[in-house]
């Protein structure tokens, strides 16, 4: 049986897929409870209410109004982001038949499936070669499995659509010119444009911002408006009739936190200084980690072993070799390219026009702009040798030297990265799901409930947030909300885990001091123990 | 299809029967109906199949979202796969009849 290039092809990219797959589910091997941070949590509760109560929900659930209230400017008590992808959520857990490991299957799915759409994308533009490097580098980008790990889901799927986009447009330009107009691609485009809205408006502003970019460019180039007038209006009144169909509650509150956000960035000092560093010399930021703003991390290795030798900073040579390549061949997918780059420097750094509130978050999708550059800036040295022989051999050395370091730099570092997730006490634990469950069945809807002991609980973090949406029920959240409790969840799993003793002293003497003579309406080998108290008034 | 196959499988060794049926259901799901839908136009095959995926993940869970006021969530899943397999079928059938009207005149 002979095998056509194009079955090979469709192979290779399958076993690309489910390799990154394999990787990224590694923090679902061992345990199957659930990880990350706040939003994860967040991004979690809405679809888990809609498959646990078998109906679809537009307004807060109690537990959840304590975070999130008033979070829709329009229509403060209903969903504050479009449901589509909590929607998906709940469709996981029915189809999967299980509560928790279905949600993280679909999320490590949602969250690498830039691989699948930045590979059409370049494939077109730049053949299989650079289309299949630069997928497989993105299967270890550090940007993409930290956003996944942290619990942004719904924002990493919103970047993913953008190759998409800029595809269907490329696509549509092309016909256009060629006399040979296909519309249904700039129709596409329009559907992308607004799933990007459904999941999160930065991917939707990251695609606008390049084709604005690129349509300015083709019309200098070619001195004629790239695209047919009615073709354009059918596509906008599509995207605006899609998105207020599916999301009407939310497109109000699109606008209103963009001038929101433009009001606050205001009152900030102007920083030009920021044109001139890639990572604007950004440390302790509250949100992200200073290894974001580093290359040798975000792009190499986070291994202290590696991360600061010069195999960490392996694909820069690339990387700028590429950026020489598109600026110098100026052909049109090149400019395409280089509008997404162009436009990424500029949103990435809009607190230089004073609308900085959510610009860094914008690096997000670095590495989707960044590693098909390193692919074509490397195969670009093929090119080198005038023998088609020497190129060849060159072309397949390259090639090699690529897969070397991207699996013993990048992907060994993402590999431990993601496998130490299995056994770390930031993740829920057993004992936890256990009482979250009884807690869920045998509480009141109306409970408010004080966690102590949970790691964490003193500053209400991540865990605590977990425990609320898997029981449903409301754990207190801000200091504000201490005098409404009438539960209390006192928690020595996560020291006894730990085996810190003096943490598990602390729990202990608090238990003894408030709850001497209380009998516990839970009690699960002495970790977990629920009281009921009298306080709330 | 092959290539599910292989993945439902993989799943099922990794995760069990939940990883399966969330493999082999969205594929059902999220997948057929959409390329149902693109299988009516002239798109490529990669076209076709990724785009699918992307269509499959907003717009299946847009109709399920907004159903799922009507009648309860489970139904309202089956009741979405059922119309979006339908607009596939429904294109196909118009594009066939639109071929042959221009056929016999």
């Amino acid at each position: 049986m002979k095998l056509s290039f194009k079955k090979i092809e469709i192979i290779l990219i399958a076993l690309l897929y489910l390799s990154a797959l394999f990787i990224w589910t590694l923090p679902m091997r061992s345990t199957k409870m659930p990880f990350g941070d706040v939003d994860a949590s967040s991004h979690f509760t809405i679809g888990d209410y809609m498959a646990s109560y078998d109906k679809s929900i537009l307004k807060i659930p109690y537990p959840v109004t304590f975070r999130y209230w008033g979070q829709n400017a329009f229509f403060p008590d209903y969903l504050w982001y479009p449901p589509q992808y909590w929607t998906n959520v709940a469709i996981s857990q029915v189809i999967g038949g299980e509560r928790v490991l279905p949600v993280f299957l679909l999320v490590a799915i949602l969250c690498s499936i830039i691989i699948l759409s930045s590979y059409l994308l370049i494939r077109s533009l730049y053949g299989f070669w650079a289309a299949f490097l630069s997928s497989f580098l993105l299967i270890f980008s550090i940007r993409d499995y930290m956003i996944y790990l942290f619990g942004q889901w719904p924002q990493s799927l919103s970047f993913a659509f953008t190759p998409l986009v800029l595809y269907c447009f490329y696509k549509y330009h092309q016909s256009y010119k060629e006399n040979k107009t296909k519309p249904a691609y700039i129709y596409l485009m329009a559907l992308f444009l607004s799933s990007q809205f459904f999941f999160h408006p930065q991917g939707m502003i990251a695609s606008a911002g390049t084709l604005i970019l690129y349509n300015l460019i083709l019309l200098i180039k070619n001195k004629k408006i790239p695209f047919n007038y009615k073709h354009l209006i059918i596509s906008v009144v599509l995207f605006a009739a899609v998105s207020s169909v599916f999301a009407p509650l939310n497109i109000g509150e699109f606008f209103s936190s963009l001038v929101e956000k433009q009001s606050e960035a205001q009152g900030s000092a102007l920083q030009f200084d920021k044109l001139f560093k890639w990572y604007q010399g950004i440390k302790g930021d509250p949100g992200l980690p200073d290894f974001y703003f580093t290359y040798n991390e975000s792009h190499g290795s986070l291994l202290e072993n590696i991360k600061n030798t010069w195999r960490a900073w392996w694909t820069l040579p690339f990387l700028l070799i590429g950026v020489f390549i598109l600026f110098y061949r100026r052909k049109e997918e090149d400019y395409l390219l280089l509008s997404w780059l162009v436009a990424f420097y500029f949103l990435s750094r809009m607190i230089v026009w004073g609308f900085g509130s959510r610009d860094i978050r914008m690096f997000a999708y670095e590495a989707h702009i960044f590693y098909p550059i390193i692919a074509i800036g490397l195969l670009s040295l093929s090119s080198l040798p005038r023998q088609e022989i020497f190129r060849k051999y060159l072309k397949a050395g390259l090639i090699a030297v690529f897969f070397f370091f991207a699996i013993y730099v990048n992907g060994v570092s993402a590999y431990e990265v993601l496998k130490s997730q299995q056994n770390t006490i930031y993740r829920i634990n057993p004992y936890q799901y256990e009482a979250a469950e009884w807690v869920k069945n045998n509480l009141p809807e109306n409970a408010d409930i004080y966690d102590f002991g949970t790691i964490g609980f003193q500053n209400y973090a991540a865990k605590v947030k977990w425990m609320l949406v898997l029981s449903q029920r409301h754990f207190i959240v801000g200091n504000d909300q201490l005098n409404m409790t009438n539960y209390v969840f006192i928690d020595y799993s996560d020291a006894a885990l730990a085996k810190n003793q003096n943490y598990f002293n602390s729990i202990k003497e608090y238990e003894q001091q408030q709850f001497q003579n209380f009998t516990p309406i839970y009690n699960k080998d002495n970790l977990i123990k629920v009281y009921k108290v009298g306080i709330k008034k | 299809m092959a290539i599910v196959l292989v993945s439902a499988i993989a799943a099922l060794l990794l995760f069990g029967i939940v990883g399966a049926r969330l493999v082999l259901g969205a594929f059902v799901f999220f997948f057929i109906p959409f390329y149902l839908i693109l299988d009516n136009f002239e798109l490529t095959q990669q076209e076709k199949a990724i785009f699918s995926i992307f269509l499959g993940i907003t717009f299946l869970p847009s109709l399920v979202f907004w159903l799922g006021f009507i009648v309860p969530f489970r139904a309202s899943l089956i009741i979405s796969f059922v119309i979006f397999v339908g607009i596939g079928f429904l294109i196909k059938k118009f594009k066939r009849s639109g071929k042959n009207n221009s056929l016999s005149q």
